[in-house]
């Protein structure tokens, strides 16, 4: 139970923290928008993302969709600090 | 969905439930109390009214006049934080940060009478139970007890989508289920049946609870890894924003103009009236203050104005929807709150809120007695602390809350309750946790917390009938006297119904089976 609660729980912070924030620094004119979609849509995707790995056989496989959730976000991060630059002035507007 | 999936889905529904439950049952009934706040805090007052607010109170610039003559040390990048005074809370209050001279700050509250001026002691309040029944509902009244909220709101959200998931193909289906014949199935349906009835309203509870207390989360992450830690153009960007770069000139501040601006922004947005000021720049004459208007019987109108004192008809005005995070936070905010459907909305509101309490205490007991039946493969010793300590959390909710209602009531005036209600809400919870610890059998336990907790909650309403028939009416308001009371036989029936349903036994149910035989424990 402790592997399932830690790895839906981090998986879905991940989640919850780098898509919103990768997509503000492609369109950040969007950054409001973007904090706005979080409140709405991600804090149920983090408990929806901690619900799929609660419904794991077993704790192998919940820590499986939680890589499955949080590793393509970290990249998404990780692509838009490369290809948008940092830092990218946002203090600035 | 196959089996497996089903199952593991329910372990995890069962017992997240089971270690949030404590925490949300207090949530939920001291929040579901809390839409009456300002009702119950004239509950509190009616035998004892003494002081009412009169028709010629000072002015907001006199106050500020009062403050301003002090002479406290307010950083121009500070605020003064001023609460006009109301019926219910018959003072002005004023809340600020003083800055010493190797730049440790100071925090000052302060309660003012709205007649004298003269500074009031406030720290020993004597009416104090509906601030208390807020405060348990928003942060249990323990250190960092915000964010434990925020991650039991969040584990709360991933039950709602278990239980969704568990029930998928049996929601339409089976909704008007109710099997009174089979005690089991008859808590089951009744779970199944509000959990499905009240999907919507523990869905907005469950994000809302999130947004209100996570909310951290949000700053740190955008702040950090959009804006590299550039807190202020975060605030700019989602519009939490106050003006605190205000160059100061050293000539004295224009107090006068605070009611202009006063008057000025009550025209502005009708049905709402200002019911504080936030002052920048404390003292200056270039400082600022800022007018919040917020119209309860909409879901989207509130006004920030902004009015330089040097010149007050140079004002600014930001409407809650032209930032999209205001916005969304405004309209979540009041769906939280449920004023803008009057008083019938409060009411259904009320409802829901005891419907959840019902959901968590059926939700609790099928878990115990499932427990309890299959405990000779567990062989775990546990069972009885962790049941004693569950039920303690539940039902004895009820008991702490209705205690708190009989000591605000029946204490003493000279009492100060700030002090002594929190003990009397541990005390019920100790008397519900030595109780449960003793008689061991959770169903019987359920039913005489259950039928305890309705007949305290029905003392304060036959009390004041009693008063009320021998001594006449008080100077308090009868109205909210009555809401209150007609609220707390409502819990009460509550109660005894829940009593009632535990009562009924199951066909070949043996009470004695919750109890662990000796020869196990022993074997541990």
């Amino acid at each position: 139970m402790w592997h399932k609660t830690f790895a839906g729980l981090f998986s879905g912070l991940i989640f919850l923290l780098f898509v919103p924030t990768a997509l503000s620094l492609f369109a950040p004119t969007f950054t409001a928008l973007m904090i706005t979609l979080s409140i709405v849509l991600l804090i149920p995707a983090w408990a929806g993302i901690m619900t799929h790995c609660y419904a794991a056989q077993s704790n192998k496989q919940a820590w499986f969709r939680a890589v499955k959730y949080s590793l393509p976000s970290g990249l998404l991060y990780f692509c838009a600090y490369l290809i948008m630059g940092f830092p990218l002035g946002l203090s600035a507007q | 969905m196959n089996k497996q999936t089903l199952k593991q889905l329910t372990d995890a529904h069962s017992w997240l439930g089971l270690i949030i439950s404590g925490a949300l049952m207090i949530v939920f009934v001291c929040g579901s109390l809390s839409f009456f706040k300002h009702n119950i805090h004239a509950w509190e007052q009616y035998h004892h009214q003494d002081k009412k607010l009169s028709d010629t109170i000072l002015s907001p610039a006199e106050i500020t006049k009062i403050i301003l003559d002090r002479n406290y040390n307010i950083p121009a990048d500070h605020r003064v934080l001023l609460i006009f005074p109301s019926d219910n809370t018959p003072y002005y209050q004023a809340y600020f940060s003083t800055e010493t001279e190797d730049g440790q700050h100071q925090r000052f509250q302060l309660f003012l009478d709205p007649d004298t001026g003269k500074e009031l002691d406030e720290t020993k309040q004597n009416y104090y139970l509906a601030e208390y029944l807020y405060k348990l509902h928003i942060d249990l009244n323990i250190p960092a007890g915000k964010e434990i909220i925020g991650i039991v709101s969040l584990i709360f959200l991933v039950i709602i989508f278990s239980g969704i998931l568990i029930h998928l193909r049996k929601l339409i289906k089976y909704f008007y289920q109710y099997r009174t014949k089979k005690t089991k199935d008859a808590y089951l349906d009744g779970h199944n049946l509000i959990g499905v009835t009240s999907l919507p309203y523990t869905f907005i509870y469950a994000l809302t609870g999130v947004m209100f207390n996570l909310s951290i989360l949000f700053q740190a992450g955008f702040g950090y890894l959009v804006y590299q830690g550039d807190i202020d153009a975060l605030s700019q960007t989602s519009g939490f924003t106050s003006p605190t770069n205000i160059q100061t000139s050293g000539q004295p501040m224009n107090w006068q103009d605070i009611d202009l601006a006063v008057d000025d922004a009550n025209q502005k947005l009708s049905g709402a009236k200002v019911y504080l000021a936030k002052i920048f720049a404390f003292g200056d004459e270039n400082a600022q203050v800022e007018l919040r208007l917020v119209d309860t019987n909409s879901v989207t109108e509130r006004l920030t104005i902004t009015y330089p004192l040097k010149n007050y008809q140079e004002s600014s005005q930001v409407h809650v929807l032209d930032n999209p995070v205001q916005g969304t936070f405004h309209i979540l905010k009041q769906l939280h709150y449920g004023n803008f459907g009057g008083f019938t909305l409060l009411i259904v509101y009320f409802l829901l809120g005891i419907s959840c309490c019902y959901l968590i205490l059926s939700g609790n007991l099928i878990w115990l007695e499932k427990r309890a039946i299959h405990r000779n493969k567990d062989k775990r010793k546990s069972l009885h602390f962790v049941q004693s300590m569950t039920l303690c959390l539940s039902i004895g909710c009820l008991i702490a809350v209705a205690l708190c209602f009989v000591g605000t009531r029946f204490l003493p005036m000279h009492l100060a309750r700030t002090d002594f209600l929190p003990y009397l809400f541990t005390a019920g919870l100790a008397f519900s946790f030595t109780h449960a610890f003793i008689v061991k059998n959770s169903r019987l336990v359920m039913q005489q917390q259950a039928i305890a907790a309705a007949l305290l909650f029905m003392l304060c309403p036959i009390f004041d009938a009693l008063i009320l028939l021998l001594n006449g009416s008080s100077q308090g308001s009868l109205t909210d006297m009555l809401l209150v009371n007609f609220i707390c036989l409502s819990i009460s029936g509550f109660c005894f119904l829940f009593a009632y349903i535990k009562q009924i036994k199951p066909p070949g149910f043996n009470p004695s089976i919750t109890t662990l035989p000796t020869e196990i424990l022993n074997k541990g």
